[in-house]
């Protein structure tokens, strides 16, 4: 058991976790607001987006591959809720539709890498643009407002834990047991690591990468449905540049753009510091455009770490 | 005799703690070739990037001519004349071979731009000294085969006056035919003043060729010799650290009364593999051997799954196989070891468990959860049975040495309880220790029923371990040879190079 305790929380996760902490020390020293209840639980509100974008788009990054798709397809994801709500479709029906046309869409994705040999960036760089394109035709470029009991997923709270939150933990954990203790989990970190010899070592390499895919559109939709839920209304432009942020998020985790390394508690905990640098520069009233410019800063040197203590693995 | 160009004195190296290199000593004379032997791990590499300045030594001093020398990069031993050729070789695929040869040196005109014409001929006159014909010039590096990419690099190496050329296991990927053309040039250099370092696990070619002998074992040097003064099997004793016999380790117990297990009725593969047809028998080891590029690899890969077949019939206890694919032929019982075990074999930066038990994960799950515990029982079989060393098996395997990689990729296919092993180059780049062990893990599967098909370009190890051996040409089969029979050097060679001129050279 302790050996498996020490492999999730792999090197690259604790040191994440170490820049989290530090930072929050940091930022509550500066201002007495920041270690507040209050406070806590509107970070993680916040972060909640980013953190399961973030995991579903360390899923596909692991297999070695990437999905600029992300943000736009769940700002089509949320516009489908809304539509779907004002066209009076149970709550319930909601989630599990909304998810499966973000699967489908992924699929897609998945599809043109896998078996039509797109590389990825290109491929779901087109994917993005039919997804912000297929949004905007839909709501005809305005906000669509609606009114349903599905939107308590990312406006509602439970106690004072809001339940977009409680939504990226149950996810982070599930993956987390999945890429452990599954096949499949296996099987993804397989693939990315080395995609020729996973291929003669007898997995169906092209169904695992398509998989991924497809769960990262369902998180995609399941993110669709928190954001619109959280505003009440839907937009097109919901998600532009989330997924710069996700990748962000993964990178800054300890996740190898290369494949075939990286643990879901230290995306989760990347997510964590982005959230916590933003909630800084506002309690610090320090300009928003700062927190971009630091947040470049931040990626960078999460990857020049990755790449140094790559070289120094090779030497 | 000539004064010394080069020698290392008590040369150590420290890698975190970890003794790499501890108290090497060795000299190196002008015009010599001087054979660095050992086991993996015994500490080849990293001398050889010390001397090329890619590692610089904890303590121990490199004389050059004499006077003592310290490289702080690779680019100071260049221009004192100590050039390495690399075993994965680093020339520019798409750029042609001229340019290759005198890339960062290109001619200019008085214009101030390249001159191809001057180029071309300096080129050619560089490609004569490694017998290649001036045709090749103009070349892209991606239409070369493997030993002509390798004799540009020694073109290339030529051009900056090397005085030493090191080359790291220069025939590892070379057939036997283009191996006597490399010891060839590696002998008219030697007459033209250039001392050659080299590493092989080849005995067979480190005896015809050097002039000296330096041993390593855990990384000290535990002989330096000349070759007239010491015997094979006494390097070989030295180098594994005790006594050495190369006795048969296989004996044949195929049953060729059975039903063949595996039937392979004209198989083709795009122009690689022409209408293949063979058997293979229960308990029977089969090798197939041939020319680098006769299609050997091909054949097996597109029997396991990983090329799809263009037309062709293969039968499995004697039932045809449809559904076709590297998972639907391993749950049937067939298990492949890739050739190029960094390249297709590995996974580098997972652990040595995940890389033993990947392949087997259906097999201890259930509804997709792992067994963790079963599988943890299993994995440590495996490494106890094969002897993989490691410190844990959390360990990345990169970590390993060649040859334990290779014994993980191996666990991961007997951990599937195969009925049909392929390997392919299993010993390619690994060290005589090893290979007995390996050819020991082949003989018992046999005994244990477990057919074995071997792709092989080693001819020692075709003919000690074959019960039957496929020859191939061309991507045709040209010739099935029997132990006991026809299976001898002198017929492969013969069906190896059929058809070609190259008959009469060897």
């Amino acid at each position: 058991m302790k050996q498996t305790a020490k492999n999730i929380l792999s090197n690259k996760a604790v040191s994440a976790f170490l820049v989290l902490f530090v930072m929050s020390l940091f930022v509550g020293l500066k201002s007495p607001y920041f270690f507040t209840a209050g406070n806590f639980f509107n970070v993680l509100r916040q972060i909640s987006i980013y953190g399961i974008l973030a995991v579903a788009e360390a899923l596909v990054i692991i297999t070695g591959n990437i999905d600029l798709s992300v943000g736009y397809l769940f700002g089509l994801c949320g516009v489908f809720t809304a539509v779907l709500a004002n066209a009076a479709v149970p709550a319930f029906l909601i989630l599990p539709l909304v998810m499966l046309i973000g699967a489908l869409i992924g699929c897609f994705s998945g599809f043109l890498v896998t078996k039509v040999g797109i590389s990825a960036f290109i491929a779901t760089l087109g994917v993005q643009n039919i997804c912000r394109g297929s949004a905007l035709l839909i709501t005809g470029g305005n906000a669509i407002s609606y009114k349903s009991s599905i939107s308590v997923l990312g406006a509602g709270y439970l106690g004072s834990w809001p339940v977009s939150a409680l939504i990226m933990i149950s996810v982070g954990i599930f993956f987390a047991w999945v890429m452990q203790y599954t096949q499949f989990g296996r099987n993804v970190f397989a693939s990315g690591s080395n995609i020729r010899s996973a291929k003669l070592a007898g997995i169906a390499v092209d169904r695992v990468r398509i998989t991924v895919f497809a769960i990262c559109g369902a998180l995609c939709g399941l993110c669709g449905i928190i954001q619109s839920g959280n505003l009440h209304s839907a937009e097109a432009a919901a998600g532009a540049g989330f997924e710069l942020n996700a990748i962000a998020a993964v990178v800054i985790g300890g996740t190898s753009m290369a494949g075939g390394e990286g643990t879901i508690i230290g995306v989760l905990i990347g997510a964590a510091i982005m959230g916590v640098l933003k909630n800084a520069f506002v309690l610090l009233r320090i300009s928003a455009y700062w927190q971009i410019i630091v947040l470049g800063f931040v990626v960078i040197l999460a990857v020049l770490a990755d790449s140094l203590k790559q070289k120094r693995a090779e030497r | 005799m000539a004064d010394l160009l080069i020698k290392v004195s008590n040369l150590s190296k420290n890698f975190s703690g970890v003794h790499a290199l501890s108290n090497v000593n060795f000299e190196v004379y002008p015009g010599e070739i001087h054979a660095i032997v050992g086991e993996n791990g015994a500490g080849k590499s990293t001398l050889m990037n010390i001397l090329s300045g890619v590692y610089r030594q904890t303590s121990g001093d490199v004389f050059w001519n004499g006077k003592i020398v310290h490289f702080r990069n690779v680019k100071e031993p260049r221009d004192i004349g100590i050039v390495m050729i690399h075993q994965e070789l680093s020339l520019a695929q798409h750029l042609s071979v001229m340019e290759n040869i005198y890339m960062g040196n290109l001619p200019k005109t008085r214009s101030g731009m390249i001159d191809y014409r001057q180029l071309k001929n300096n080129a050619i006159e560089q490609l004569k000294r490694v017998r290649l014909d001036a045709s090749f010039a103009t070349k892209m590096v991606n239409e070369l085969s493997i030993s002509q990419q390798q004799m540009v690099e020694i073109a290339k190496a030529l051009t900056l006056q090397a005085k030493l050329l090191i080359m790291d296991e220069p025939t590892s990927c070379l057939t036997a035919v283009e191996t006597e053309v490399l010891l060839d040039i590696m002998k008219d250099l030697r007459t033209q003043g250039v001392s050659i370092l080299f590493i092989s696990h080849r005995m067979e070619e480190v005896f015809r060729i050097s002039d000296r002998i330096t041993v390593l074992r855990d990384g000290s040097s535990v002989a330096s010799a000349l070759r007239k003064d010491i015997e094979v099997n006494e390097v070989l004793s030295l180098m594994v650290g005790r006594e050495y016999s190369d006795s048969q380790v296989h004996t044949c117990c195929a049953n060729y009364e059975a039903e063949p297990i595996l039937k392979v009725e004209n198989l083709c593969y795009g122009d690689l593999i022409k209408n293949a047809s063979f058997e293979l028998y229960p308990s029977e080891v089969l090798f197939i051997t041939g020319l680098v590029g006769a299609g050997r690899s091909e054949l097996i890969e597109t029997i396991f799954g990983g090329r799809k077949m263009s037309s062709g019939k293969i039968f499995f206890e004697g039932k045809e196989v449809h559904a076709h694919g590297t998972k639907e032929m391993m749950e049937l019982g067939i298990s492949l070891v890739p050739e190029g075990r960094k390249i297709q074999g590995i996974f580098a930066n997972l652990s040595v468990a995940d890389n033993i038990q990947i392949s087997a994960l259906k097999k201890f799950s259930k509804a997709g959860v792992l067994n963790i515990r079963q599988l943890r029982v299993e994995i440590k079989k495996q490494v106890d049975a094969l002897r993989i060393k490691t410190p844990s098996v959390q360990q990345l395997i990169r970590n390993l040495s060649g040859g334990n990689q290779q014994k993980a990729v191996l666990g991961r296919c007997l951990m599937c309880s195969p009925r049909i092993l392929i390997l392919d180059e299993p010993t390619n780049g690994i060290d005589v220790g090893t290979k007995q062990e390996i050819y020991r893990i082949i003989d018992r599967l046999a005994h244990e029923g477990v057919s074995v098909i071997c792709v092989s370009s080693e001819m020692a190890e075709v003919l000690s371990m074959a019960d039957r051996a496929i020859v191939m040409h061309e991507g045709k089969i040209n010739g099935i040879l029997k132990r006991d029979g026809n299976l001898t050097q002198d017929t492969i060679v013969k069906y190896e190079t059929r058809m070609t001129d190259c008959v009469q050279a060897v």
